[in-house]
């Protein structure tokens, strides 16, 4: 018989790049942005021809393709993400929003029957040229309906805490007009008669936001309906030039890259090592974000030291005698309590201040954990961060931070790394249902701070996360300009 | 050999015939569907996502993220909130006795109520039976439960009483297997559960003991499902904002929606079902609506509301509407539809008088109610106490002089009135100091209440009477109420 070399050869070939794709895989997107399954294909998601959107997705948003998963039916249930969730601080939402930027964010009058849609931008391509220190809003209202051009609207604004100022009347609907602090508006025809007279549209702006200096982040601002932002002189990074034009927003991709969880998390119970393909909870960050990087870039104004003397006004810290600035963020957390600082807490008591007493503190701070079984019992049933030992948490007081049980507190009686139980009381528990057990009874050690590792946070710098969470947190209650 | 070849063209031409026969029938195409924009429900949603029409044809919706069901009656108005779940209520379904069956994502469960939402029990084991209970599904025929576990892989059924029937699926890509099942629905009629298995981007079709029969291929990101009366397959999909509406044969037809915020158009949809009004209603979780559309010879149901009559007061009387319904006396209670106007007429009975409204009315006057909700409205009659307005004037003549004797007829005038009850008779009564000229008589009244009227008396007295003869005449007014007023008027014969 007679075999030819080439046949060997191109077979022993190809079945070398195939075990080696078996055994070296190469996936398009980190855990848990691929399943076990094999219906993962890049096409689930962009289309290469056609595309009616940005980035080859196959629709117009670049949220939505986020939300058709992260929704309550879909894949990612147990972290939902719809529109209801986008925060008006104060008022209502638990998010960060994801359609908005240094030009605000447009909403339309429920009852509103134009076909047409308001933009909003800013002057001068670089943003951030609102400086104002408290929220401000504008209303734009049609006054005789028509197509742009022909129909004209009234403008008003107002900061939060003041009085309607009128911004003017009368004026022909078109693309860039200016209104005070640096916003601009732009009327898009939809089916004409696109607006209709008495149809109203808010812009809501928040002060000192910038557009972003990373060009990671600033190519994935979109306009509108999911464009993205037209960068140019993009390879002269970082001296990128932004469009005069801008009415950039944030998207979901701006700050996350849905691919890839390698960037550093701000988040110290995240893993510490990445491994492509298999990491998760990495937060799937767009920049690194330990030092909060990716939020300063926007909110660089909010990146203030603590100089309490004032001395440098740039430099000041927010008080409430009504300067309205920032709290101190990229401030490390003093072995000693300052002498300026009254506001500080005391030194923690961790492991490594001369206060922790062994008999009495349990190493570490708090332990977090989610609830792995559905149980009706004395116990919750879930793997523990950081690690615990058997009866390391006896005497402690377990929180339910989310569930039905959302702030009961039980006096743990036993527990091993995966279970804690407590003596009486039977609780419906739920899976996903989370809960903490703060070691060493000092409120002031549950607040995260960078550079602080996963265990300990003595010696942290104060950042963004140490106070504010991105998504899902609480910002219903209203908050108060004073204290 | 030559039986065999035989019996080969013997099985092949049956096939043949058999196929020529049935292909036809498979090949009998159905149309697209005709679909039109109706109407948006948002009242209350946050986050909608599962949808399920009761046997009443009220329309049931999952809000988990305020961890609520919304019900609206079969035209969309808001019903009630049913919020006491300690749960995340992700999917839903209802049975022919009305039994409300929750797929809740917190507890990881299927909770069943009955129609007024108490708890019966949870499916199988409770607690934990499902990893995420994506949709439920109830068959009319069998009254078995279908729930998709998404992230199980699985279908699981229930028999009636909870007990877990049978389970089927797992992990993959082939015939009967699944990655991530949302939406499912039972086709009754040819005995087929549909479900949407969301990663291998296609639907697939059991009969309902869950044996794998066909799937068809179908978009990313797909949803809930339903078929129509006349077998077409509708799949959501969250991911491009629309409905795909395909034939048995997976040939796709048509799609309802589009994506976007506007009116009719729908952003990450979950959910779709037809109700028996044949109309199309999908949730638009993004948008916080449902956005309801009519398929083909849609109807549109309107909401019927009671409108109730209650009188009170010691009185009575009669409310009566327009359009009519109401007789109240007897009929006090009518429905109507939404939008009608209805006006109340109250007429109060002969002793009573009409006091007011009360309720959806108020006032004295007429009683319009305009029909959006159901409503009631009190009647308050109260008896008539009040008597009639006499008065009377001087007779003429008042004094009969000289005494020779003679006949006078002395006219007595006045005036009654009677504003409630109205004037039901009056009279008269002469009594004559000598009992000589006593009379009584009706008086007759004119439309303003005047009278006149006329007596005789005789111009005469005794020698002996010092203070003359005196005649009284009194006139007595009583109204319907009987309540009545007396005057009198004196005539008399004087000495000198």
């Amino acid at each position: 018989m007679f075999i030819s070399f080439k046949k060997i050869f191109v077979t022993v070939a190809w079945s070398s790049f195939i075990i080696s794709m078996l055994a070296y895989p190469v996936y398009a997107a980190d855990w848990p942005h691929r399943t076990t399954g094999n219906a993962w294909w890049c096409t689930n998601c962009h289309v290469t021809h056609n595309t009616t959107s940005g980035q080859f997705t196959k629709v117009k948003g670049n949220s939505n393709l986020c939300q058709s998963c992260h929704q309550s039916a879909g894949d990612a249930a147990d972290k939902p993400m719809l529109d209801v969730h986008l925060a008006e601080p104060g008022t209502q939402g638990v998010s960060h929003r994801w359609d908005s930027g240094p030009g605000g964010y447009v909403t339309a009058a429920l009852t509103n029957t134009s076909t047409g849609t308001v933009l909003s931008g800013v002057v001068g391509g670089q943003a951030g040229v609102f400086s104002g220190t408290v929220p401000r809003t504008y209303t734009i209202t049609i006054n005789s309906g028509g197509d742009v051009g022909t129909a004209t609207f009234n403008w008003t604004w107002q900061d939060e805490g003041g009085t309607s100022q009128s911004g003017g009347t009368g004026i022909s609907t078109g693309t860039d007009i200016p209104l005070i602090g640096e916003i601009k508006v732009t009327f898009v025809n939809g089916t004409t008669p696109s607006f209709n007279a008495g149809n109203t549209w808010t812009i809501k702006v928040r002060p000192q936001i910038n557009f972003p200096s990373n060009i990671e982040l600033a190519k994935r601002m979109f306009i509108g309906d999911g464009a993205p932002l037209d960068i140019t002189d993009i390879d002269t990074r970082p001296d990128y030039l932004i469009p005069a034009s801008t009415y950039g927003k944030a998207s979901c991709s701006t700050c996350h890259n849905q691919h890839n969880q390698s960037n550093n998390p701000f988040d110290p119970f995240s893993p510490t090592t990445y491994t492509a393909g298999d990491t998760q909870d990495r937060h799937f960050q767009r920049i690194n974000n330990e030092q909060n990087q990716l939020c300063l870039d926007c909110h660089s104004a909010r990146n203030k030291g603590n100089d309490f003397s004032n001395a440098d006004p740039d430099d000041d810290v927010r008080t409430w005698s009504g300067n309205k600035k920032s709290h101190p963020v990229g401030v490390d957390f003093p072995s000693t309590k300052p002498e300026n600082a009254p506001l500080f807490h005391t030194v923690p008591k961790e492991p490594s201040s001369s206060l922790f007493n062994p008999s009495t503190d349990v190493s570490g701070k708090a332990v977090l954990g989610k609830a792995t079984v559905a149980t009706n019992t004395t116990c919750v049933t879930g793997d523990l961060r950081p690690a615990v030992n058997s009866n390391d948490l006896v005497g402690l007081v377990i929180y339910f931070i989310s569930g039905a049980y959302q702030g009961t507190g039980m006096t743990v009686t036993s527990n091993t790394s995966t279970q804690i139980c407590w003596a009486t009381g039977n609780l419906d528990i739920a899976v996903d249902d989370k809960y903490i057990v703060d070691k060493d009874g000092n409120p002031s050690n549950n607040f995260r701070f960078a550079n602080a590792g996963t265990v300990s946070f003595t010696g942290g710098t104060v950042y963004c996360m140490t106070c504010h969470g991105p998504h899902w947190a609480d910002s219903n209650e209203l908050t108060y300009d004073a204290p | 050999m030559v039986r065999n070849i035989l019996h080969k063209i013997f099985r092949y031409s049956v096939i043949i015939v058999l196929g020529t026969l049935v292909a036809p029938i498979s090949l009998l195409a159905v149309n697209p569907p005709t679909s039109t924009y109706l109407s948006t429900i948002s009242d209350g949603l946050s986050s909608p996502t599962r949808i399920a029409v009761g046997p009443d044809g009220n329309i049931y919706v999952t809000d988990p993220l305020k961890d609520r069901v919304l019900v609206y009656s079969p035209a969309g108005r808001w019903k009630y909130s049913a919020e006491n779940f300690q749960g995340k209520p992700l999917s839903i379904a209802l049975d022919a006795a009305g039994n409300i069956y929750i797929g809740d994502n917190r507890t990881k469960s299927v909770m069943v109520f009955d129609s007024s939402w108490a708890y019966l029990r949870k499916l199988g084991s409770g607690n934990g039976e499902f990893s995420l209970p994506g949709d439920i599904a109830i068959s009319s025929s069998t009254g078995r439960i279908y729930v998709t576990d998404s992230k199980n892989n699985a279908v699981k059924i229930y028999n009636a009483d909870g007990s877990l029937y049978i389970s089927f699926g797992s992990l993959g890509a082939g015939s009967g297997q699944f990655e991530f099942p949302t939406g499912i629905t039972i086709d009754d009629v040819n005995g087929e559960v549909w479900v949407s298995d969301q990663y291998n981007n296609r639907v697939q079709v059991f009969d309902l003991d869950g044996n794998y029969r066909s799937a068809i291929g179908s978009s990313q990101r797909i949803q809930g499902i339903t078929v129509d009366s006349l077998g077409r397959v509708y799949v959501v999909d969250s991911f491009q904002g629309l409905v795909y509406v395909y034939d048995r044969n997976g040939i796709q037809l048509s799609t309802v929606g589009s994506w976007g915020t506007g009116t009719g158009q729908l952003s990450i949809p979950s959910d779709a079902v037809i109700d028996s009004n044949n109309r199309l209603l999908i949730s638009s979780a993004n948008s916080s609506a449902v956005v309801i559309y009519g398929i083909d010879n849609y109807t549109m149901p309107v909401d019927i509301y009671a409108l109730t009559v209650s009188k009170s007061g010691a009185g009575s009387g009669t409310v009566v509407s327009s359009p009519a319904g109401i007789i109240c006396g007897s009929s006090c209670g009518a429905s109507y539809e939404a939008g009608t106007s209805v006006s109340l007429a109250a007429t109060a009975a002969a002793d009573s008088v009409f006091s007011g409204w009360s309720g959806a009315c108020s006032g004295t006057g007429g009683c319009a109610i305009s029909i959006d909700g159901d409503k009631g409205v009190t009647a308050t009659f109260a008896l008539e106490t009040t008597p009639p307005v006499l008065t009377l004037n001087q007779p003429q003549p008042s004094v009969l002089t000289p005494p020779n004797g003679r006949i006078v007829a002395v006219a007595v005038s006045g005036k009654v009135t009677d504003s409630q009850s109205g004037l039901k008779t009056v009279s008269y009564a002469v009594d004559d100091e000598y009992n000589k000229y006593d009379s009584t008589g009706p008086v007759t009244t004119n439309s303003d209440g005047s009278f006149t009227f006329t007596v005789n008396l005789e111009a005469s007295r005794n020698s002996k009477d010092v203070d003359g003869r005196i005649y009284t005449i009194t006139v007595t007014a009583a109204d319907n109420a009987d309540n009545t007023s007396k005057g009198s008027v004196r005539v008399a014969v004087p000495r000198k």
